[in-house]
């Protein structure tokens, strides 16, 4: 029996505003939670009672309802380098701009309680997401930033100034029918989730991407039907960037499959590039932890996970037989483990 | 699902086809292609791109999405689809985030259909009158040489071909640069007004003549005997005989070999190119890259073969040209369709007579259209033909040149247009205008390239659709009082105009 998909993520939280005061949502395990909530299942009655629904309350809930959402492999990162500019003032503006709606709750970031510290980001829209390790609760921690929330892990972008979203403003007045109503409400419900910061992009993606690698309940693979190119397309555009500079290869150059079969796949030289045939797991399993090349070897799947050390297969050149490694983190990046094969 | 890297045709940097098929491929389905588009999102993503969205210079993503829509690889709806996901994800990354919500829109492009409606008969009947119009303000004069009138039971206009004729005194100003407008209307046998109103004058550059539109509200209703177009100058009116007899017009319907959607898309390239080229030298330089772009992504998505005949002839066409279309080279003249071999000896002529044919003909439906041939103005460097059409936007014709239509909807395939006059010259439509308003809407202005030879005397007006071809043959019998270019009018020395 392997792992489950998500067993090689530590755990990652964020903070909102949630009312009147500010909480902690917290990924772990394969689930997000609420623990200022603790009868969110309840809370959702209530609110569809015509309660209100609070914050964290409906962050969970989007959640769910974007677990095999494919605009989350559309829209979100393929790599480390490629980040998103989605903020909470940008969640605002777009609710903001087309009013309120059934779905959409308002929910803002909250005040800034206290000094911007720790994380990985520092000043003004810094994230406040945090990777404590497994098994740490959320515990004091550092405080939020002075004006944003969970905004993506910023950084220089390639050198240059990383791009800000630009205020919405004069979107279209017409009236949206039903269908497109619910269409904006989720995106904005999908864009609140991303602004939740890198940490949760990565596992949103791995979530989806269990959910359509995941076997039907009589064992057999998920009939992929119409959504195949999407998620051809998604593990392309996330094996690209990585299998790429592996070799020193234009990522154009890598031809991506998916491999429906036994086993996990098939790594080969073709010409001048690159052709590879993995399973959509991989992209659950291998790429949203962010592992997909330690120390030189393009990893195509999780054997074992025994926290903090990760047993994997992996390949030293294409067409080569996949190797048995042990690898585990090290700060942003993960390497092979002292002492493991 | 095959990965082997594509013919690398696409002639942009990099020499990776990202999702290709290989040459000789063909047998791709919706999903090949579908794949192929999204993947060709995903190597553009990657160069970080900053989108000015869907407009005169479309993304590449939308250039190919366009292609393999106008060939039904793809359908209108999954086309939308990649390129709004493509645009909303690119948004997210430079902080444009318009398309990330705009998206939620389905545009028109995307509604399969749009566009077409319940196709009315059209009918012509030929005009061939001059009606002279009073001086205007500037001292000048112009006339309208009424070709033919063109109707159906809920819009009719006249195909006019309008200029300058004239000043009344020498002291008159420059010649003006609008097109000559005169209010006029028209009356019936049964003394029914009408309302006439000129439209589809195009821009105020001077030209020598204006094709357009006289626009009679409400429609004359069947049982209408004649028509009476005026006052013009000194209260003249034009008498139009709407019982009268169809002209000698000979119309044949064959069949044709059923061609693909991907072999009529490739002819029609061929077809833009020859145009381009025939307006002058250099100008289809243009296109090169953009049709290397849709062979590669109709190769590349499965949809084509590399070695398919009709990418062998555009090639061949291209290399003629002196340009590279990625593939192939040169080809047999027999290999190429007979109106390509014409253009290429005669798309430079500049021998066009002067002069209006007012013809008039009723085409057989086609395609789900039905259209009725309404004169033509020939001039030197071309010529204009009248058509009204029911059941057909052209609104696209031109979308390979520009990548897109005004609606942003895929390009119409489904009908192509070429003519033939008598001494064998072939001609090819190298622009269309559709009519720009509700009276005129169905009436589309042809534009003709190269010019009608001037030994010519007939014209056939050849309609091709998926699996039949209508050939019209209309007399170019040249209006008694033809039309002859305003003569040139000596500049007015300063010192003579008045007030000076």
């Amino acid at each position: 029996m392997s792992s489950p998909w998500w067993a090689a993520f530590r755990p990652a939280e964020a903070r909102i505003r949630c009312g009147a005061e500010e909480h902690l949502l917290r990924w772990a395990d394969g689930r997000l939670s609420s623990t200022a909530h603790d009868d969110t299942e309840g809370e959702l009655v209530l609110a569809a009672l015509g309660g209100d629904k609070a914050e964290c309350v409906a962050m969970l809930e989007a959640w769910g309802a974007h677990a095999d959402d494919l605009d989350v492999l559309a829209l979100g990162p393929r790599s480390p380098a490629d980040e998103l500019v989605v903020t909470w003032e940008l969640v605002d503006q777009l609710r903001a701009s087309f009013g309120p709606s059934p779905r959409s709750v308002p929910m803002r970031p909250g005040p800034a309680p206290g000094p911007a510290a720790g994380g990985r980001g520092t000043g003004a829209g810094s994230p406040t997401t945090a990777s404590p390790g497994p098994g740490r609760g959320p515990g004091p921690g550092p405080g939020p930033g002075p004006t944003a929330y969970a905004a993506p892990a910023f950084g220089s972008l390639r050198g240059g100034p990383r791009p800000r979203a630009r205020p919405i403003r004069g979107m279209p007045a017409r009236r949206l029918s039903p269908e497109q109503e619910r269409a904006r409400a989720r995106r904005t419900e999908l864009l609140s989730l991303f602004a939740l910061g890198r940490d949760f992009q990565e596992r949103l993606a791995g979530q989806v991407a269990s959910a359509w690698s995941a076997e039907s309940p009589a064992g057999l693979p998920r009939e992929l039907g119409r959504a195949r190119p999407s998620l051809a397309a998604a593990l392309a555009g996330r094996l690209a960037p990585a299998a790429g500079p592996w070799l020193g290869l234009d990522p154009d150059a890598v031809q991506a499959t998916l491999h429906e079969g036994p086993g996990w796949g098939s790594v080969e030289r073709d010409g001048s590039g690159l052709r590879a045939a993995l399973p959509l797991s991989w992209l659950a399993r291998v790429w949203a932890p962010g592992f997909p090349v330690v120390d030189g070897h393009l990893i195509v799947d999780v054997l074992e996970v025994s926290w903090p050390r990760v047993r994997v297969l992996g390949l030293a050149e294409p067409g080569t037989e996949a190797a048995v490694l042990s690898i585990q983190p090290d700060g942003e990046h993960w390497s092979r483990a002292r002492g493991a094969g | 699902m095959s990965s082997a890297q594509a013919a690398g045709a696409d002639g942009e940097p990099g020499s990776h086809e990202p999702g290709g098929t290989g040459p000789g491929a063909g047998t791709g389905g919706p999903a090949a292609a579908e794949t192929y588009l999204r993947l060709k999102a995903e190597s553009e993503l990657r160069q970080r791109p900053l989108l000015s969205g869907p407009g005169p210079h479309p993304h590449r993503v939308w250039l190919a999405a366009a292609a393999l829509a106008a060939v039904g690889a793809v359908s209108p709806d999954v086309a939308w689809q990649v390129v709004s996901e493509f645009e909303s994800a690119a948004g997210l990354r430079s902080g444009n985030l318009g398309p990330v919500l705009g998206s939620v829109r389905r545009p028109y492009r995307a509604e399969t259909g749009a566009g077409r409606q319940r196709a009315a008969q059209p009918t012509a009947v030929p005009v061939g009158a001059t009606l002279p119009l009073p001086a205007e303000r500037e001292g000048w004069y112009g006339e309208f040489c009424l070709l033919s009138l063109a109707r159906t039971d809920s819009q009719a206009a006249l195909a006019v071909a309008a200029r300058w004729a004239g000043q009344t005194r020498r002291a008159a100003g420059a010649r003006p640069q609008h097109a000559p407008f005169y209010q006029v209307g028209a009356v019936d046998d049964r003394g029914v007004s009408y309302q006439a109103a000129l439209w589809d004058m195009g821009v105020e550059d001077g030209r020598d003549w204006w094709d357009c539109h006289l626009s009679l509200d409400p429609a004359p209703p069947p049982g209408t005997q004649w028509l009476e177009v005026g006052p013009g100058a000194q209260g003249q009116r034009v008498r139009i005989d709407l019982a009268a007899p169809p002209g000698t017009v000979r119309v044949v319907t064959e069949p044709v070999p059923p061609a693909s959607a991907t072999t009529r898309l490739l002819d029609q390239a061929g077809d833009d190119l020859l145009g381009l080229e025939s307006a002058g030298a250099g100008t289809s330089a243009q296109l090169e890259g953009r049709i290397r772009q849709v062979i590669a992504d109709l190769i590349g998505s499965g949809t084509l073969r590399a070695d398919d005949p009709a990418v062998l002839r555009l090639s061949g066409l291209g290399w003629r040209l002196g340009l590279d279309l990625g593939s192939g080279g040169p080809v047999p003249a027999r290999a190429l369709p007979p109106a390509w071999i014409s253009l290429l000896a005669d798309g430079h002529a500049h021998d066009g007579p002067e002069a209006v044919a007012p013809f008039a003909a009723d085409l057989p439906a086609i395609g789900g259209a039905r259209f009725a041939l309404a004169g033509l103005r020939s001039a030197a460097g071309g010529a204009t033909l009248h058509v009204m059409a029911s059941g057909w936007d052209p609104a696209d014709h031109r979308w390979l040149v520009r990548g897109t239509g005004p609606a942003g909807r895929p390009a119409d395939l489904s009908l192509s247009w070429r003519a033939r006059d008598s001494t064998g010259r072939w001609h090819l439509v190298t622009g269309m205008v559709w009519g720009s308003t509700a009276q005129t809407i169905g009436m589309i202005k042809m534009y003709l390239t190269p010019p009608l030879h001037p030994a010519a005397t007939a014209l056939d007006v050849i309609v091709t659709g998926p699996d039949r071809q209508i050939c019209a043959t209309v007399p170019l019998g040249w209006a008694a009082d033809a039309p002859r270019p305003a003569p040139p009018i000596p500049p007015i020395p300063p010192a003579t105009r008045p007030g000076q």
